[in-house]
């Protein structure tokens, strides 16, 4: 049934767009017989479109009569909506015997009393599609004018130029309205009129109370309810009929009297009209009431213009609320004589002559830059959402937006395509309408995610990137975190909702709900990175840096020839991966030190498994940017993927480089198609140091061949084992402080890390060598056992590291000089004593005076030049003191890593991880080492407790323990075991808390009678404990 | 000597103030960030003796904290027998950059004349102080007299 109905409708847009519909008036954009529609198209493009249309449920024009007179007469009136719907429900009824029989009324007199809405599921399969229509039911509004007076939604934008300089609205309703008085005067008699508002009133109050009665869950059972609807309509109108009557009068009576002066009727609503909607709700009339805001909210919120101009910032806000009235009153009158619109007229004058006094302003209203009342608006939709029926409003929101979406999406997609002209007033009312409907709190609901959502993201997509960038910038400025995690939320839940619902497929490059959720969710990626903490003017690690180092090189040709090579050997990347919406917003991942919301929630586990890294990566690869591929949407991705990711991208320069060998061989020039080394284990570091200069001198691109590792005088054959024995080996060594070419920093903190001694004997090279075997560590897949600052990752990911890494770095002196910055006394020149002169211990232990200015020791350190003194003071112990071995470091890594999407796929925090693997946060590995004191020993039964209930914790329950007795919930190298913990019995039981010795790991455990008590009084401690002091 | 400047205003500083609980100040001429001195507690049992003391300023100071050692053994619940002390104006997440040496010692004196049983670094010593007070400041006396240096006489 529903396949023939789909079938229909396409043919039927199908011969709209080849033919027409016959009307030399046809206002309808696709339709032929429009006459400002001039392009041809050929059959098969024809039926793409039609297909396009029908899924975007676009508008029809009537080509058979569908019994009503005035449809026929003025097929080019239906403008609106509603009407739309109404068309495709005639449709549905030629098909769907029962539903003809029940709404007949309605089409009859074309008031919509019952909107039939086919949401059509987006995808690509059109049989997917038909499957999953759903046909939505709600109950309309106020009775409808027919002709879409409220307002124009397929209006063309940049084809009305004249209509638009005046005011863009105000033409196609005027001309609706002088059509509407034609065929009102003309063909209708008071009567009739009255009798159809009457019927249109009765459809009301049963689709309320059948709403109130059945409709408050979600609208998926559609066809049943459709019965239902059949039945119970024609019954109770008979009912109703008296009873309504008089009521009905009266209401039309108050309604017309606003009716006069709506000729510059714009709408929109703001936070005082729509309260002042809702409060009227509680009036004696509840369900015609619910029709002015029902009326109010559809056609708001389905035509972009009218949302455009809604919740605007500093309105002159009892014009709008007059304006408001007006517009009600209009769309709550049914056709109507002219001659009684006047009698109404006066009516009107004379009850609210004060209030028309400053209605004129609004016309020019300055539409320089919208700003949305964000605050007004979440106050409004609080009230909505206080509402008895508030589902019921969702609902009819839902299909107000979703109809909204599928109008912008239509425009902006056809109208690129044809590059026509779209205005920029026109992008501005929809970035504007989808400011408001990202904002609402209720998006989230699961009726939301499942028929919005799709359609939400999809006209997101169609925005101009410069749009998607202001809308960014809009979630990064003005909505609340809350905000964003919400809709974040429900981007993740369309992604998943749409991958359960619909067959796995492995190409789900095209499936263009979830591309359009992980574009949509890009750009609110971006606005978490913008509104989270940022570095100021962050430069990049200069790039320079290779050629300032070739001049260098001149002199220390001989004895640095690995570093020598590796400078030469620095060919350039060739596709542009750059993300041209970062670009306009700026968007500098590494200024910013922690977005918004956390990069993980940003990760879609299904997803990530799901999507197969070898295709995405391929499609990346060929393409870069102009191609959809989840690569260039990395952060959808889990590290563990974009892991994957790097490994193909390794595999596949292995196996190009294998394959080049192959040939090599078969023209007679053998190499080996492994990187192979041969150490001896004595040795390691010396062999590895001469065979990988040797590479690196004689074929460089040898490098990023798989490593294959032979120990001299062994027999073990490398398949990754024996490298992963080298790269622990050499690492080892090369680590080693004995070996003065890193220095332990923190030592006596819980969370020691290596750093590059700066006044290491060590030549470049072997910082190189380092670097390579990182290189080559993430290259083939090896998790090395070294704890580097987070500021090494930073800097390998190419940033120049500022101040605020020093946190990372040394949290000790950072906190030193966020206290010398934060200082506001006047004595800060006497109380800190501090010149540009810096005093630090090296390697050895002595100290090394160093002027971070010319003359430093003589410039004492003000207010006015701490600033100054604290990020040079970082520039100096983050850059430039290391920058030697820095710099030969980085390039060996560059030298195995340069091409790799690296930079593209992960953020610091993520290198590491793939550096150094995730930190096994073991817990028994504490407790074998852990020492007792004070009485307790292994046995003592609130040790047995203790344990117990930390095995038993969640991992950030053991991070926080871990912090509340070290101070740190970093693992330090080597694990768990390393911290050496101590619990002592404070003393036998009481009510105290358990406290810590941060200094030294000593936990301070009272004895508590019961493992009830440990646990309750031990979580308290670790999740209130923050800042010290003494008790 | 930029970092050190402020140092050696301290130390001057300290000197000249004459503290009578804090004497005996030794600094080695080349390294001034280590700094050694007795410290002279007036409440029992710690009045029995003098007590040594290392500080062990930073290369960074003041931006980073000073350290503290105890040189003399002493019985008490805060002193842990390696010398070592936990007191929370020097922790690194506490430490103020406008925090003085004279200070830090002051706190130091205040921990040793007062001890504070309920944050204890070594907890059978807290017990005894909180439920044997008369055997507690006997072993107290004993250690300062075995091990403790004698007061100045002035």
């Amino acid at each position: 049934m529903k396949r023939d109905l789909a079938k229909k409708l396409i043919e039927r847009y199908f011969y709209l767009i080849t033919e027409g519909c016959g009307n030399g008036e046809c206002v309808n954009d696709y339709c032929a017989s429009n006459k400002r529609c001039t392009n041809v198209v050929s059959a098969n493009d024809a039926a793409a479109i039609a297909i396009q249309l029908f899924r975007l449920d676009a508008r029809l024009c009537d080509q058979h009569p569908l019994k009503v007179a005035r449809t026929t007469n003025n097929p080019s009136v239906s403008g609106n909506t509603l009407h739309d719907a109404n068309t495709s429900l005639a449709c549905c009824s030629n098909t769907q015997d029962n539903l003809c029989l029940s709404h007949d009324a309605c089409v009859q007199t074309n008031h919509s009393c019952t909107v039939f809405e086919v949401i059509p599921v987006h995808s690509i399969d059109l049989s997917r599609s038909l499957s999953g229509a759903q046909i939505t039911q709600t109950t309309s509004t106020s009775p409808q004018t027919k002709g879409g007076s409220s307002s124009s939604s397929f209006k063309i934008v940049g084809a009305e130029p004249t209509a638009k300089e005046h005011n863009p609205f105000i033409a196609p309703i005027v001309d609706s309205m002088a059509q509407q008085e034609e065929d009102t005067s003309a063909q209708v008699s008071k009567e009739e009129v009255n009798e159809d508002v009457l019927k249109d009133i009765d459809d009301h109050v049963n689709t309320c109370e059948q709403n109130g009665a059945t409709n408050h869950s979600t609208n998926k059972d559609i066809l049943d309810r459709l019965d239902v609807a059949s039945l119970s309509i024609p019954d109770c109108i008979m009912h109703n009929v008296e009873d309504i009557n008089l009521a009905f009068m009266e209401t039309m009576k108050k309604t017309l009297k606003h009716i006069a002066s709506f000729q510059n009727g714009i709408k929109y609503l703001n936070e005082t009209n729509l309260i002042e909607l809702t409060n009227r709700l509680k009036g004696p009339d509840p369900c015609k009431d619910n029709n002015e805001l029902l009326s109010a909210l559809y056609q708001v919120f389905s035509t972009p213009e009218a949302l455009g101009n809604s919740f605007i910032k500093h309105p002159p806000e009892r014009k709008k609320d007059l304006l408001k009235f007006h517009n009600r009153a209009k769309t709550s009158s049914p056709s109507m004589s002219k001659e009684k619109i006047r009698e109404m007229e006066i009516e009107k004058e004379l009850d609210d002559n004060s209030m028309d006094e400053d209605d004129e302003v609004e016309g020019d209203e300055d539409y320089g830059e919208k700003q949305l009342d964000v605050a007004g608006l979440a106050r409004a939709y609080k009230k909505m959402s206080s509402l008895n029926n508030d589902e019921f409003y969702k609902d009819v929101l839902c299909l107000a937006i979703s109809s909204l979406c599928a109008k912008i999406t239509v425009e902006l997609h056809f109208f690129k395509s044809k590059s026509f002209p779209i205005s920029d007033k026109y992008l501005e009312d929809v970035l504007h309408s989808l400011k408001i409907i990202y904002e609402m709190p209720w998006l989230d609901d699961l009726a939301f995610v499942g028929r919005i959502i799709p359609r939400l993201v999809a006209a997101t997509c169609v925005l101009p990137v410069a749009e998607q960038a202001k809308l960014a910038k809009f979630w990064s400025e003005m909505s609340s975190e809350n905000t964003l995690r919400r809709i974040l939320h429900c981007l993740q839940e369309a992604i998943t909702f749409q991958l359960i619902s619909t067959e796995y497929d492995a190409t789900f490059q095209d499936e263009t709900a979830v591309v359009f959720a992980t574009k949509t969710m890009k750009i609110l990626y971006y606005a978490s990175i913008m509104a989270g903490e940022c570095d100021r003017n962050v430069d990049k690690e200069d790039t320079k840096q290779p050629e300032q180092m070739e001049k260098k090189p001149e002199n220390v040709r001989d004895e640095n020839l690995l570093e020598d090579i590796l400078i030469n050997s620095h060919p350039k990347s060739k596709i542009n991966k750059t993300d041209p919406l970062a670009d306009i917003l700026n968007i500098n991942i590494l200024a910013c030190r922690a977005p918004l919301i956390p990069i993980s929630k940003f990760y879609n586990e299904l997803l990530s498994d799901a999507l197969e890294m070898d295709d995405d990566y391929q499609t990346w690869r060929e393409n870069g940017n102009e191609k959809f591929s989840y690569m260039s949407h990395s952060f959808v991705l889990t590290p563990a993927t974009k892991t994957l990711g790097l490994y193909y991208d390794n595999r596949i320069r292995m196996y190009e480089n294998r394959r080049f060998c192959l040939i090599q061989t078969l023209i007679g020039q053998p190499t080996h198609p492994y990187l192979k080394l041969k150490v001896r284990r004595e040795h390691v570091v010396q062999d590895a140091l001469v065979e990988l200069e040797m590479v690196a001198m004689q074929n460089p691109s040898d490098l990023k061949k798989q490593l294959a590792v032979e120990f001299d005088g062994e027999q073990g054959v490398d398949e990754g084992g024996v490298s992963k024995e080298f790269f622990h080996l050499i690492v080892e060594e090369l680590f080693n402080p004995d070996y003065g070419m890193f220095v332990i920093m923190n030592s006596d903190s819980g969370n020691p890390t290596y750093w590059f001694n700066s006044f290491s004997f060590e030549t470049a090279a072997q910082y190189s060598l380092i670097g390579l075997i990182v290189g080559l560590a993430i290259y083939n897949n090896v998790i090395l056992n070294i704890n580097l600052p987070m500021v090494v990752y930073r800097k390998l990911l190419g940033k120049r590291c500022t101040f605020n890494d020093l946190q990372d770095w040394n949290q000790e002196l950072y906190n030193g000089l966020k206290n010398l910055l934060d200082y506001e006394e006047d004595d800060i020149e006497e109380m800190f004593m501090q010149t540009f002169r810096i005093c630090y211990k090296d390697a050895f232990g002595e100290i090394v005076y160093h002027d971070l200015i010319d003359n430093g020791d003589n410039i004492t350190v003000n207010h006015i030049n701490k600033r100054e003194f604290v990020d040079k003071y970082a520039d100096f112990l983050l850059n430039e003191s290391i920058g030697v071995q820095f710099n030969a470091f980085y390039r060996g890594f560059q030298n195995v890593m340069e091409e790799s999407p690296l930079q593209y796929l992960f953020w610091p925090e993520e290198l590491e991880q793939i550096v150094c693997g995730s930190k096994v946060f073991d817990m028994s590995e504490l407790e074998e080492t852990t020492l007792y004191e004070g009485g307790y020993h292994k046995e003592t039964q609130v040790i047995k407790n203790f344990w117990d209930f930390a095995h038993a914790l969640p991992r950030v329950s053991q991070q926080k323990l871990l912090q509340f007795t070290t101070g740190s919930d970093r693992v330090p190298v080597g694990g768990l075991g390393k911290l050496k913990l101590t619990i002592t019995r404070n003393g036998s039981d009481s009510d105290r808390l358990p406290t810590a010795h941060t200094c030294f790991n000593v936990l301070l455990l009272p004895e508590y009678s019961s493992k009830e008590k440990l646990e309750e009084r031990l979580s308290k401690a670790i999740n209130y404990a923050e800042g010290f002091g003494m008790i | 000597m930029a970092a050190t400047r402020r140092l050696q205003k301290e130390l001057a500083d300290i000197r000249d103030s004459g503290l009578k609980s804090f004497r005996d100040i030794q600094v080695d001429e080349t390294n001034i960030l280590a700094w050694q001195g007795l410290i002279l507690p007036e409440n029992p049992p710690y009045n029995k003796g003098a007590f040594r003391i290392e500080i062990n300023f930073p290369a960074e100071y003041p931006f980073k904290p000073p350290k503290i050692n105890f040189k003399t053994k002493i019985y008490h619940p805060n002193i842990d027998e390696k010398g070592q002390v936990c007191l929370p104006i020097i922790s690194a997440e506490n430490w103020k950059p406008a925090t003085k040496a004279d200070q830090v010692i002051q706190a130091l004196i205040a921990l040793v004349n007062d001890p504070e049983p309920e944050h204890p670094l070594r907890a059978e010593l807290a017990e005894e102080y909180l439920k044997d007070r008369k055997k507690f400041f006997k072993n107290a006396e004993d250690y300062a007299k075995k091990f403790g240096e004698k007061r100045p006489s002035d």
